[in-house]
């Protein structure tokens, strides 16, 4: 006997979670066990939705005068009876379906692709490995003595547990709502992107100093940030079927929230470091510097404006 | 004397602990007293502020506060009393009161010091007995007590904040006078320096005149005798019982020595004394710092500062006697650099109170050389040698404004150099700046010069100007 057509039970994200085949009209659906299509949702009644065929694949569904009746998403209102085609989704009790006849055309099929490089154990390998080369390369820039070996092993070890963590975490939220780890993807973004933050916050660093110029540094810090989003972009498309520019939007979110809650700490802190001097400390070796320098003259001079700051503090001080 | 990277900017307040705490353990009377000098001193400095050194040397608040006395278990043992001393504590014992900061209505006190009577209804003590009351009349009040259970309260008449000087005035009944002695002692001649130390009662101290300080700006007599906390403001007199000097510090490092200001300067602020009255104390504390500072920076700008040889560099040197300097050196097995300091300053710190001393000028050299580091670490250990200011200090928004910085590349004589200037305004003494600048030179990837200039209390004028000849002054001879 052929099936006149298919009721299939749809999940949060309207994936197929079930399908029935129905062979008579008018087919019913409810939880009763003289129902053509059974479901076990408390909320449906034993004989809840009729379904009649209507013309060119389309249905006339309507609610058998239940409690909880029948609507059609994203509508809540109640129906009684409704014509749908066979992307409509009917919800009844908890429930979601979706009726098609067999006649439905199907998507041609997909090609095969090979895994894309990022997701490889091979590509999280490198980028892990680059990222402790570089925690390394940090520390040992900042030793100074024969005996500090130890002090290598320290950031490194740091740097493993905490990215570890991270990429356990966005591993479980993945094999969570997606069914895959995705252990290896998550990896080599959260490392990857790490060890290039690292690369564009010393390269930033180097050209503010070799050219002396402030604004070098906040672009630095952009840098960061945009990598920042880059990586939360990564791991969420891992974990949603979301469209991009809604994920986009959550990961450009959260970084703007992160560094603003940043600076925000840093503007209250202001007045605790008033005491401070604080000045641009940034040193490099003499070959990256790129700029001839001001007179002694001149560079006093700029000091005027030091005092006329601190004048206009005192004022208002008082 | 030692140097080195930020970290040792702790070094030198431990090492500061280091060397007071055996005092401590000793069950010293003076406890609270080193203990609020190392609160100081513990906080970060920044690495080459050698002031904090400076000042960890003289403990100038030498007023006992209450605490102290209630935590000390035991009254240091008396000196045997000698006959000289016996009929001398009796000759002046009258005339030395114990002066008593009060906070406020209350009877507690916030400090004490001693004073003595030198004239009628008049008491002259330290100006750091004192200082609360004359910069905040508001918030404190003054008072005597005298060994016959006479009190009665204080006023101020006069200050000297240069020689920390006091003239005090009160209704002090027949109080004797002590006779000022102008010419000084003899070196290794007695004297008995009498207070009241940690509030046990007055006490006569003997001990060895033995000259003036060769150390201090300002002039100081160096006795030797156990001055103890709350003894700051008696006087110290000879065999006659006249008055040659006036306790004002001991030396925290040392073992009794001890600092008094000679009787001379007493003479001086009571003659200002006589004239004066009810006048705004901080307006005439201000006026005598800026006199200090122009004293201070006179001497600096007096002449073209003298330059010395340090490896390649040429850099100012000491520029006169009223300059201390220093040298120190940090070449440990297992470093992998090698730094060579010479520093001077100005021994002409100023008590103003408790959270603000000022008044000193220092500068300092660093000479790092590279030793198995390569370019990029000895870049970064300049790197963070420079930034070792940004820590801050202890910060009284009461008394400065915020630290305004500015950085800049700077093409001196023979290398460029990164420097950055900061200034910062006090808000209570008008036209007083402190003013700090600090340079590393960048010319070669394993030699570097690091120097750092500390203007305190300074007018912006002379400090701008010093900061100019101190720049032209340093070389590099490649």
């Amino acid at each position: 006997m052929e099936p006149l057509a298919f009721v299939e039970i749809l999940g949060r994200h309207n994936d197929v979670q079930a399908r029935h085949p129905v062979y008579r009209w008018p087919a019913r659906v409810g939880r009763g066990y003289d129902a053509d299509v059974i479901l076990d949702d408390p909320f449906v009644a034993p004989r809840h939705l009729g379904i009649e065929p209507v013309a060119d694949g389309r249905f006339k569904v309507s609610d058998l005068q239940t409690v909880n009746g029948i609507s059609l998403p994203p509508a809540a209102e109640r129906v009684a009876q409704a014509d749908v085609g066979p992307d409509d989704v009917v919800r009844l009790g908890r429930t979601q379906i979706r009726i098609r006849p067999p006649s439905y055309a199907v998507r041609p099929e997909a090609q095969l692709r090979a895994a894309a490089l990022y997701r490889r154990p091979a590509a999280f390998a490198v980028a892990a490995a680059m990222l402790l080369i570089l925690t390394v390369w940090s520390a040992w820039v900042g030793t100074t003595s024969r005996d500090e070996w130890a002090s290598l092993l320290f950031p490194s070890i740091i740097t493993v547990i905490a990215v570890g963590a991270w990429i356990s975490v966005w591993s479980l939220v993945s094999r969570t709502v997606g069914g895959r780890a995705n252990f290896a993807a998550h990896g080599f973004v959260a490392c990857a992107v790490l060890a290039a933050s690292a690369v564009a916050g010393t390269l930033f660093e180097y050209l503010a100093f070799g050219f002396n110029e402030r604004w070098l540094d906040y672009a630095g810090t952009a840098a960061l940030a945009a990598l920042a989003g880059l990586m939360l972009y990564r791991h969420l498309r891992l974990n949603s079927r979301a469209p991009r520019r809604t994920l986009g939007f959550i990961a450009a979110c959260v970084v703007a929230a992160g560094f603003g809650i940043a600076a925000g700490v840093e503007r209250a802190a202001e007045t605790r470091r008033e005491g401070m001097q604080r000045y641009d400390h940034a040193l490099k070796a003499p070959a990256f510097l790129w700029v001839s320098g001001v007179t002694p003259e001149a560079f006093l001079a700029a000091g005027e404006n030091l005092r006329h700051k601190a004048d206009a503090l005192a004022r208002a001080g008082d | 004397m030692h140097d080195g990277v930020c970290r040792e900017g702790n070094l030198e307040a431990r090492q500061a602990n280091e060397l007071s705490y055996p005092v401590a353990a000793q069950r010293d009377p003076d406890y609270l007293f080193l203990e609020m000098g190392l609160s100081r001193h513990a906080i970060p400095q920044g690495c080459f502020r050698h002031i904090a050194r400076a000042r960890a040397l003289i403990a100038v608040a030498l007023a006992a506060f209450p605490l102290a006395a209630q935590q000390t278990a035991a009254l240091a043992e008396e000196p045997a009393v000698s006959a000289q001393a016996r009929s001398l504590y009796e000759r002046t014992r009258d005339s030395v009161a114990q002066i008593r900061v009060l906070l406020g209505a209350s009877d507690s006190h916030a400090a004490t010091g001693t004073g003595f009577a030198v004239g009628k209804g008049l008491f002259l003590t330290n100006y750091h007995v004192v200082a609360d009351k004359a910069l905040e009349p508001e918030t404190y009040r003054l008072e005597f007590v005298l060994p016959s259970g006479r009190r009665g309260p204080l006023e101020i008449v006069a200050v000297d904040v240069i020689h920390d000087l006091a003239v005090v005035r009160g209704d002090s009944g027949g109080a004797r006078a002590l006779a000022l002695r102008d010419l000084p002692l003899a070196k290794g001649e007695k004297g008995f320096s009498l207070g009241y130390p940690l509030s046990q009662g007055l006490t006569v101290v003997e001990g060895t005149y033995n000259g003036r300080s060769e150390e201090q700006y300002y002039e100081r007599i160096h006795f030797t005798g156990a001055i103890n906390a709350g003894m700051s403001g008696g006087p110290a007199v000879d065999a006659g019982g006249r008055v040659f000097g006036v306790n004002v510090a001991t030396h925290r490092r040392g073992q009794l020595v001890s600092f008094l200001v000679p009787s001379k300067f007493a003479r001086r602020l009571l003659g200002r004394a006589a004239r004066a009255g009810g006048a705004d104390f901080r307006e005439d504390v201000g006026a005598q710092l800026s006199a200090h500072q122009a004293e201070i920076m006179g001497a600096l700008l007096k002449a073209k500062p003298p330059v010395q040889t340090l490896g390649e560099f040429s850099v100012p040197a000491k520029l006169g006697e009223f300059m201390q300097c220093g040298a120190g050196t940090q070449r440990d097995a297992d470093q992998l650099y090698a730094v060579d300091s010479h520093y001077c300053y100005t021994y002409s710190s100023l008590y103003i109170d408790r959270r603000l001393h000022t008044g000193m000028v220092s500068f300092r050299h660093s000479i790092l050389r590279d030793r198995k580091l390569g370019a990029l670490r000895f870049a970064h250990l300049q790197e963070a040698r420079f930034g070792a200011g940004q820590f801050g200090e202890a910060f009284d928004r009461k008394h400065h404004t915020a630290w305004n910085c500015e950085d800049e590349i700077v093409a001196l004589q023979g290398a460029r150099a990164k420097m950055a200037l900061c200034v910062r305004r006090y808000k209570r003494f008008d036209g007083l700046y402190d003013v700090m600048l600090r340079m590393a030179t960048l010319g070669d990837p394993a030699i570097a010069l690091q120097s750092s200039l500390d203007m305190e209390g300074v007018s912006y004028e002379a400090a701008r100007e010093f900061a100019k000849r101190y720049l032209e002054a340093i070389r590099w001879n490649r």
